[in-house]
């Protein structure tokens, strides 16, 4: 939902699909969202060639400061995706009446704690 | 910003510093501060656990990432058909509950198969949810740092030596029933906690309340990795990536280790 709003921000739908199935059907109308994708797939798949070349490709195509940007924010949901999962917290009453429609086109209500994080 | 009055250790921040130094990019400065920062904190006693215990909840959280029966419980239909022992860290062996090890290796490798049966494992250690939250806390920051260098192919931050003292033990006032853990309400706290959050707040920051230097915690290492509060909910703000680009890789993220949060 966040990057849905986002990108309404700047006058842009985003098609988030890319979310789900990975770099190759990331929307273009986010500026090197394919290239930014397949680094976190690098970086958690834990493959050090493959984290490599994607950190390579990643550097020239945004710089540097936003390659930094971009480990830390990745860090970040590596610990809040845990943190939420393990203490069972429930979807923000605003972020819950946002996504009805995002959660059902993304079968994301199919997620193992969906039936939790719902409540 | 949260109220904290640690003073940052020399040696971590050089220590630090020498990490960063390997990344073939200039690292922000609030980045290596925020990693100095929590590794000081993480050496001191904390709320539950002593100085020692909580380095030792850290190196757990490292080790977790390698352990073989994690893996075949996570591909198990349901965790509970997979018995063993996890690979756990051998310099600190006996330091730690059973239990505290198996929950951390379950937060680290499974979060989402998580219920509050398994964090009652607990009480099988006479143990309550306060040193759950407490360790929960101490694992996803480490994970969150290690990550981090991983991403920019710098060395993982030695943990730093413990530290003497007794836990706090002290206890906010919290209400049940929202999450697995008991939390402190959306409101802004009373003194002394009045500083972990305002009018506004979301359930990823209530959700270690239970432990308030745990919040803090997070704050130091989110405000420097993600987006401080103040800006968290104006979604305008970004730093060099825009926050479009910030929340993709959130959702990337989230989807790849099967958060629906």
């Amino acid at each position: 939902m966040m990057l849905s709003v986002s990108m309404k921000l700047q006058g842009q739908e985003v098609d988030l699909t890319g979310i789900i199935e990975g770099a190759d059907a990331v929307d273009d109308a986010i500026p090197h969202g394919k290239l930014l994708t397949r680094f976190v797939e690098a970086l958690l798949g834990g493959v050090e060639d493959e984290i490599r070349t994607a950190r390579d490709h990643l550097i020239d195509a945004v710089g540097g400061d936003a390659f930094v940007d971009t480990c830390g924010v990745i860090g970040h949901f590596e610990r809040m995706t845990r943190l939420a999962d393990a203490t069972g917290i429930p979807l923000d009453e605003a972020t819950l009446a946002g996504t009805v429609q995002i959660r059902e086109d993304l079968g994301l209500n199919d997620y193992a704690m969906a039936g939790q994080t719902l409540k | 910003m949260p109220r904290i009055d640690t003073i940052v250790s020399p040696d971590i921040v050089q220590a630090v510093l020498g990490d960063m130094a390997h990344c073939v990019v200039p690292v922000r400065q609030d980045i290596i501060d925020a990693h100095a920062l929590v590794l000081t904190r993480l050496a001191l006693p904390g709320t539950w656990w002593t100085g020692r215990e909580r380095v030792a909840i850290a190196a757990e959280a490292r080790v977790a990432r390698h352990c073989h029966l994690c893996a075949e419980r996570k591909a198990a239909l349901s965790p509970s058909m997979v018995t063993g022992a996890h690979q756990t860290d051998a310099q600190r062996s006996g330091v730690l509950p059973d239990e505290i090890i198996d929950l951390v290796h379950f937060s680290i490798n499974d979060a989402p198969r998580m219920t509050p049966e398994t964090i009652a494992s607990v009480y099988a250690a006479k143990l309550t949810e306060a040193y759950f939250v407490e360790a929960l806390g101490i694992a996803v920051a480490q994970r969150s740092m290690d990550q981090t260098c991983f991403g920019l192919g710098v060395p993982l931050h030695n943990l730093p030596d413990p530290q003497p003292g007794e836990p706090t033990r002290i206890l906010p006032e919290t209400t049940t029933g929202k999450a697995f853990v008991p939390m402190m309400g959306a409101g802004q706290p009373a003194p002394p906690n009045d500083d972990l959050w305002g009018d506004v707040t979301a359930y990823g920051l209530q959700a270690l309340s239970l432990v308030p230097d745990a919040v803090r915690d997070l704050l130091v290492l989110s405000g420097a990795q993600y987006i401080t509060m103040d800006k968290a909910f104006d979604f305008s703000q970004g730093r060099t990536l825009t926050r479009a680009q910030m929340e993709m890789l959130a959702g990337r993220v989230s989807a790849i280790n099967d958060c629906f949060y």
